[in-house]
């Protein structure tokens, strides 16, 4: 459950309230003050925790660890990021209502077959019809648009954990860009109930039927704060998304370098006409070591890879991939 | 007739059967069509054509495409998109107006910061009726025209043309085909180079008198070629 | 864009301007000064009335109580007898039979399940209670909001229904609760034994 710091509206004060809360008290001035939200949506945002140089530095450390070193990293230069709010709809309450399903039901019978040996038969009962009413509670997040290009679903125990503030258009526009919100909350409740009614499916239903809605709803825009970096290398731009939170690299997309061994394949050939032009055995054991070189250097004896080789083609290493 | 802004929410009489208003509140411009006002907001965007290029030759690169043998032309433009809520609280997004042939259209609506459009030249004006756009009859809620800023870029791998739209909010690439590697196809010098290489070494091999020679020669030839591969020789 | 995110709003009593206390799931504020109750209606604080029925009892338990008619396949059931009839009942109906059935929403907190059952309890026993506008009594603090009630009424409906009802799945679909004259009203309880008794319906919680 966020906490949310608050100035109190009484003493100004810092004033602080757990997710959900309708209403708190402040310790300074005793006075308690009701939370409300704009139009019953509570906009809060996750102040972001690590500046553009600490994410821009979190990003090279992933490019030399796993993209072969430092020169690797140093190959790409840096051109510049912004900070992101992205927007996620968050509904906490009860799930309430009714639901109706109709069950197959079965039942053991032991029988004995014309040799008397013991079996179990499974016989199919008549269908059991249930009533139940519905009450769960819900904490759902749900994204308020299309994110998928930043590598981002979800929110997830961040969200929960972390301290949020109100959320303060201004400020944070000076800081960055702050993503509308396209997915109307209408969306996400429908999602919210869908969850909770695919929980509730279970085993040998064959007819349901049911009616729930959010009840004591709780219901907050989330901002969360990601940096959109840009790195680019021979005119090539490559984004790249960290979470402006815990420094993680959320999403990037680099390749590796192209891999040339322009004397393997020279050698081999060499080794080959050796071997066969002084005498069959020598011919042999030269195949044998080649073949062997083949199948270490690739991990298979893959036609195309040989072609490849033999062709000068340069292979790709495998580069750096997040999201 | 009156509409309501969707920006301030002022009531203005409309005396004229135009679709386009402006507000004399706010001045955002909005739309009216069949007596509804629809909001018209656009995603703030510095043009920059060499970042959109740059951007589509890194996405090819990362995901193993070949890189362009020659840029073709760039254009860019803010195109109309309608988004719609449904009565059952989903969504549609589609083009207010067709992008030119071969240019695919974003199937979702991009993440940016919306603002509400003013009097802007570089706007699209002219879209789809939304009963055009939404001929099924689903209930809509709500209705907004989003301009989004796209770059039309075409591209040349091989001779052959290929394009992509690439969107100005998130730099998301959008395409229907994209050139794939070029197979396995041997440069025909790199073949010429092979053979000549692969001839000079069974020829020395056949005719050295012993094995002392054959390896010498071997070596030399082997040197020889890989130092000329080295400087570029024979690699197409 | 600039929207107000959040508004922290003070509660002062709006009568005799004391500070009132609130639990934090609470929706309805009572003054400790006047006795007065308020709500939050559009960030505002503004006045709440509260009527209180008659009984015995120093513990006085809130409720949503509201008049309904159900709509369902069979049509429109609108007065008390046609909703006995609906949930088996074999009260005479007395003076109300033709008037709207009345129906009790606990406003206090309760685990839903157990919200559902007590209002289901209080709406077949048909009870008669005389009323007066509240005066200052002091009430237990209300945590079911005005717009949370009717999703929990239509619930505590389906629960008085005899069973052959509730197992037809045309009747749930076609099935709806349409409350009239919603209004919060407090009912004494006596503290029996650590529960709360409520003597004029015989009702425990």
């Amino acid at each position: 459950m966020a906490t949310i710091v608050f100035k109190c509206p009484q003493c100004g004060g810092p004033f602080e309230f757990a997710e959900g809360d309708g209403s708190s008290l402040c310790r300074f001035c005793g006075v308690t003050s009701v939370i409300v939200g704009d139009r019953g949506v509570h906009r809060l945002v996750i102040p972001e925790r690590i500046d553009l140089k600490a994410a821009r530095t979190s990003l090279r450390k992933l490019l030399a660890a796993q993209g072969g070193g430092q020169d690797f990293a140093a190959s790409f230069s840096f051109n510049g990021g912004r900070l992101l709010f992205l927007p996620f709809w968050r509904i906490r309450g009860m799930a309430m209502g009714w639901q109706w399903c109709e069950k197959e039901t079965f039942k053991e019978e032991i029988d004995y077959d014309e040799n008397g040996t013991r079996y179990t038969r499974r016989i199919k009962g008549p269908n059991e019809r249930v009533f139940s009413l519905i009450a769960k509670p819900l904490n759902f997040n749900s994204p308020a648009g299309d994110y998928a290009s930043f590598g981002m679903v979800r929110v997830g125990l961040a969200g929960d954990v972390l301290q949020c503030e109100p959320m303060d258009y201004p400020a944070a526009a000076a800081r960055g860009s702050v993503i509308d919100p396209l997915k109307g909350v209408a969306q996400a409740r429908q999602e919210a109930l869908a969850m909770t009614r695919d929980s509730a499916d279970a085993e040998g239903t064959v007819r349901r039927k049911s009616r729930v809605r959010i009840s004591s709803e709780w219901l907050s825009l989330m901002y969360y704060p990601i940096w959109n970096l840009h790195f680019s290398r021979e005119g090539r731009v490559y984004p790249v998304m960290v979470d402006a939170v815990n420094g993680e690299v959320i999403r990037c997309r680099f390749p590796g370098g192209n891999q040339h061994e322009p004397f393997l394949p020279l050698a081999m050939l060499a080794l080959l006409v050796l071997g066969w032009t002084t005498m069959p055995a020598a011919g042999v054991a030269a195949t044998i070591l080649v073949v062997y070189l083949l199948k270490r250097r690739s991990g298979s004896l893959d036609i195309a890879a040989i072609i490849r080789l033999f062709a000068g083609m340069p292979e790709r290493v495998a580069g750096v991939q997040r999201g | 007739m009156t509409a309501k802004c969707p920006q301030c929410g002022f009531r203005a009489d409309l005396l004229t059967e135009t679709t386009f208003h402006t507000c004399s509140q706010c001045s955002a411009v909005f739309r009216v069509y069949h007596g509804r006002s629809i909001s018209e907001q656009y995603f703030r965007h510095e043009p920059d054509e060499s970042l959109a290029w740059g951007a589509l030759l890194g996405f090819l690169d990362a995901e193993g495409f070949c890189i362009p043998s020659r840029r073709g032309e760039i254009a860019f433009a803010y195109h109309p998109f309608w988004l719609a809520d449904k009565a059952d609280g989903g969504t549609l997004f589609k083009a207010g107006a067709p992008l030119p042939e071969n240019f695919p259209s974003p199937s979702s609506p991009p993440a940016g910061d919306l603002e509400f459009a003013k009097n802007d030249p570089s706007l699209s004006p002219s879209v789809t009726d939304p009963q055009q756009a939404f001929p099924e009859t689903i209930e809509l809620k709500r209705l907004r025209l989003l301009q989004i800023p796209l770059y039309l870029i075409n591209y040349e791998v091989a001779a052959e043309k290929y394009q992509a739209t690439v969107s100005g909010c998130t730099w998301q690439i959008h395409a229907n085909r994209l050139p794939q590697e070029g197979g396995l196809r041997i440069p025909w010098p790199r073949l010429t180079f092979l053979a000549v290489y692969l001839t000079a070494l069974l020829t020395a091999g056949f005719l050295a008198p012993n094995i002392v020679w054959r390896l010498g020669m071997l070596v030399v030839i082997l040197l020889a070629a890989w130092a000329l591969e080295r400087s570029g020789f024979g690699r197409g | 864009m600039v929207d107000a995110a959040i508004k922290a709003v003070p509660l002062i009593c709006g009568r005799c301007s004391l500070r009132m206390t609130a639990r934090k799931e609470q929706v309805v504020y009572q003054c400790n000064g006047c006795g007065d109750a308020w709500e939050m209606v559009q960030g505002q604080i503004a006045p709440k009335k509260v009527f209180s029925l008659s009984g015995t009892g120093d513990i006085r338990l809130p409720f949503w109580s509201a008049g309904f008619r159900i709509a369902c396949q069979d049509g429109v059931i609108a007065d008390t007898v046609s909703f006995m009839a609906l949930c088996g009942s074999v009260k005479p109906p007395g003076e109300r039979a033709k008037l709207p059935p009345e129906l009790y929403v606990p406003a206090f907190f309760l685990p839903p399940q157990q919200a559902i059952r007590l209002g289901r309890n209080m709406t077949v026993r048909f009870p008669r209670f005389s009323e007066s506008a509240n005066s200052g009594q002091r009430f237990e603090a209300v945590t079911l909001r005005e717009i949370d009630v009717p999703q929990l009424a239509e619930l505590i409906v389906l629960a008085a229904l005899v069973e052959g009802r509730r197992s037809n799945p045309d009747f749930l679909e076609s099935f709806s609760v349409e409350l009239s004259g919603l209004r919060l009203v407090t009912i004494p309880f006596s503290r029996e034994e650590g529960r709360l008794y409520q003597a004029e319906m015989n009702l425990e919680v």
